[in-house]
């Protein structure tokens, strides 16, 4: 595979590498190759990305807006990542330490009339509370959206609000 | 082969995948998982442990780790981490890094693996994905098409 005096890395080990990376390096390596790709994409790398951000975890901080248009409301939102040094945060504020990741507009347009807000949170992912029968998460770090419909004995009442509470739930 | 040292180490042998020798103490050889559960089943009693995956040249880079790492308690980390940083340094460019992440990924030593990793993952840091092919004689595979496709989906990684 591997062309004369070169060095070819099995996948396993990209794997490995791209969990020490930045969300936004290992989004832009995913233009490297199909196989580099589809690794970048599967569950199991989520998970191996998971269990590695787990043992260091990051703060985040939101704070979020709305922006008012004509005729519907967008949600925009800054990120902020407490940086892997913040142990060495200087005399004059933590926010020295406070890297900047957003601001990130939602891909959602909400549903004319109604508002966004901003839900609970779990492994990154945002869920969105709504109203109706969607059910909308996002994921601002790859900025990955999906919309789920509720069953109607899910649903509450169309004129009834909702919020989505987002957690972890281990299955055996 | 079991040998005992005037101090009760107990030694064994660890053979490269050309060949070469190398006897260690048994505590420095066990930061390697692999090699760990190789002396718990017993199979290093007969000869020595071959290694067929580790080159001698590899090899001995990470017998220097363990070494360093055996010996040292944490009271030292500060020093250790010192010590890790100039070790990746000599191992120069990521040929040689990849050659030790894949042995530290065999012999499962995962203070290695985790140290060799972010090394390489600082080096694709900031590089474009023509920079990455390069690095590891990747082929291009996608259309021009579905390359524009894949940038696209994530516009402001790129910016």
């Amino acid at each position: 595979m591997a062309a004369a005096g070169g060095i070819s890395i099995p996948l396993d080990a990209v794997a490995v590498i791209l969990c020490c990376l930045p969300m936004k390096s290992v989004l832009r390596v995913r233009a490297v190759s199909k196989a580099w790709c589809s690794l970048i994409d599967s569950s199991y790398f989520a998970r191996l990305q998971l269990s590695a951000s787990n043992v260091d975890p990051m703060l985040v901080i939101l704070t979020n807006e709305y922006i008012e248009r004509t005729d519907n409301i967008v949600v925009c939102a800054d990120f902020y990542c407490l940086d892997d040094d913040y142990d060495d945060v200087d005399d004059d504020g933590a926010s020295s330490s406070l890297r900047q990741v957003g601001p990130r507009s939602c891909p959602f347009k909400p549903r004319r009339g109604y508002t966004y807000a901003l839900g609970s949170s779990c492994n990154g992912m945002l869920a969105l509370g709504s109203y109706g029968r969607n059910l909308d998460f996002w994921n601002p770090t790859t900025n990955q959206c999906f919309s789920t419909l509720l069953a109607p004995d899910q649903a509450p009442a169309l004129d009834q609000t909702f919020q989505a509470i987002l957690g972890r739930m281990w299955l055996t | 082969m079991s040998i005992t040292t005037e101090n009760n180490e107990k030694m064994i042998t660890l053979m490269s995948s050309d060949g070469e020798e190398f006897v260690v103490e048994e505590a420095v050889a066990a930061q390697s998982q692999t090699i760990k559960h190789l002396i718990e089943d017993g199979c290093s009693t007969e000869g020595s442990i071959p290694l067929p995956n580790v080159t001698g040249r590899v090899l001995s880079e990470v017998i220097q780790y363990c070494k360093k790492h055996s010996s040292s308690d944490d009271k030292e980390e500060k020093e250790l981490e010192a010590w890790d940083a100039e070790f990746v340094k000599a191992a120069d460019d990521h040929v040689a890094l990849t050659d030790l992440m894949m042995a530290a990924n065999f012999l499962d030593i995962k203070g290695l693996l985790d140290l060799v990793a972010q090394t390489l993952a600082n080096m694709i840091t900031g590089k474009s994905p023509e920079e990455v092919r390069r690095m590891w004689n990747i082929k291009n595979d996608f259309t021009p098409e579905e390359a524009e496709k894949v940038r696209k989906e994530n516009q402001w990684a790129f910016e």
